[in-house]
């Protein structure tokens, strides 16, 4: 059981290293999603809100962490 | 197997054989540290074990891969990979501007060993030993399961990427028992930086064709995605990092 709970906490911690990362990143592709699904924006324009999302994402992830271990 | 063109199969080869690179050296360095501490038996028998477990995980669930509707499968791999990729390439920029420690292979190595020295008696220890190896080799595992399903599930190219990934096994075995040490010098922050780039590109591009986006170029958006995510990363591990902090290795 010890190994299985280790294998679920190891599987778990692949996408929650940084549950703010994580959780932007699933409502980034939320509003995407309804964008481009149900308000039927142009595909191209969703896809460049997904990528520059993921990038704006990304930064703040970064200098939150760096600003954090450095206080 | 389908016949898939070259273009189209090597990043996908490329990408598993990187990203399991890094699994596999994590892998090694444990079950080379029950061997030097308990001899090569029980390392050999927990992975093994661990290798006999990820098997039939494989022969479970990679059937049922095939009756999932191709754009759902996608938009789920899609999210898995980009959520796997940014947080690889978060932890990447941020070893790579000195702010969190570089990984070193070699100090996992001696933590395990010292593990393996305060458990139990001398009958435990075989047991100890080889479940060490065994949990290593199932979680590194998995993780290169999950790397293989998402680089090559819902293009047809898990092929390709398990080919990618057994590449990546058999180099570091090769490589591994030729120098029985940690491999600590394999640089191991720039090819997570690599892979988090790479994940994090298949990810947008994914989660995209999932949502009915047709990329211009269609694949060849890829190495823009590819491109932009390298620069993305290098422009803030530069911006992060302070004078006299560690590089990027």
């Amino acid at each position: 059981m010890k190994v299985l709970a280790e294998v679920a906490r190891e599987l778990f911690g692949m996408f929650m290293a940084d549950a703010r990362l994580t959780l932007a990143t699933l409502l980034l592709v939320g509003i995407v999603a309804l964008l481009s699904l149900a308000a039927h924006i142009a595909p191209l324009l969703a896809g460049a809100i997904l990528l520059v999302g993921c990038f704006a994402i990304l930064i703040e992830a970064t200098i939150r962490e760096a600003r954090r271990r450095r206080r | 197997m389908d016949v898939v063109s070259w273009s189209v199969a090597a990043p996908a080869i490329g990408s598993a054989f990187v990203a399991s690179l890094v699994e596999v050296v994590e892998a090694f360095t444990i079950v080379l540290a029950v061997a030097t501490m308990r001899g090569w038996k029980p390392a050999l028998l927990g992975a093994a074990a661990g290798l006999v477990v990820l098997g039939f995980l494989i022969l479970l669930l990679g059937p049922l891969l095939d009756r999932v509707p191709l754009h759902l499968l996608q938009l789920v791999i899609g999210v898995l990979l980009l959520l796997f990729g940014m947080g690889w390439l978060r932890k990447a920029i941020l070893r790579a501007a000195g702010v969190i420690a570089l990984h070193d292979e070699a100090a996992i190595f001696r933590s395990e060993q010292a593990q393996l020295q305060r458990a139990g008696g001398e009958g435990a220890l075989g047991w100890v030993a080889g479940l060490a190896a065994f949990k290593a080799v199932l979680l590194e595992g998995l993780e290169v399961v999950f790397i293989v399903i998402a680089v090559g599930a819902g293009r047809g190219l898990l092929w390709p990427a398990s080919l990618g990934a057994l590449a990546a096994c058999a180099c570091i075995a090769a490589v591994g028992i030729l120098v029985r040490k940690p491999l600590a010098n394999v640089p191991e922050n720039t090819l997570k930086f690599g892979v988090g780039i790479m994940l994090s590109s298949f990810g947008v591009f994914w989660t995209g064709e999932g949502l009915g986006i047709d990329w211009p170029g269609q694949d060849l958006a890829l190495l823009l995605f590819v491109a932009l995510f390298l620069a993305v990363g290098l422009v803030a591990a530069s911006l992060l990092r302070q004078p006299g902090r560690e590089a990027l290795r």
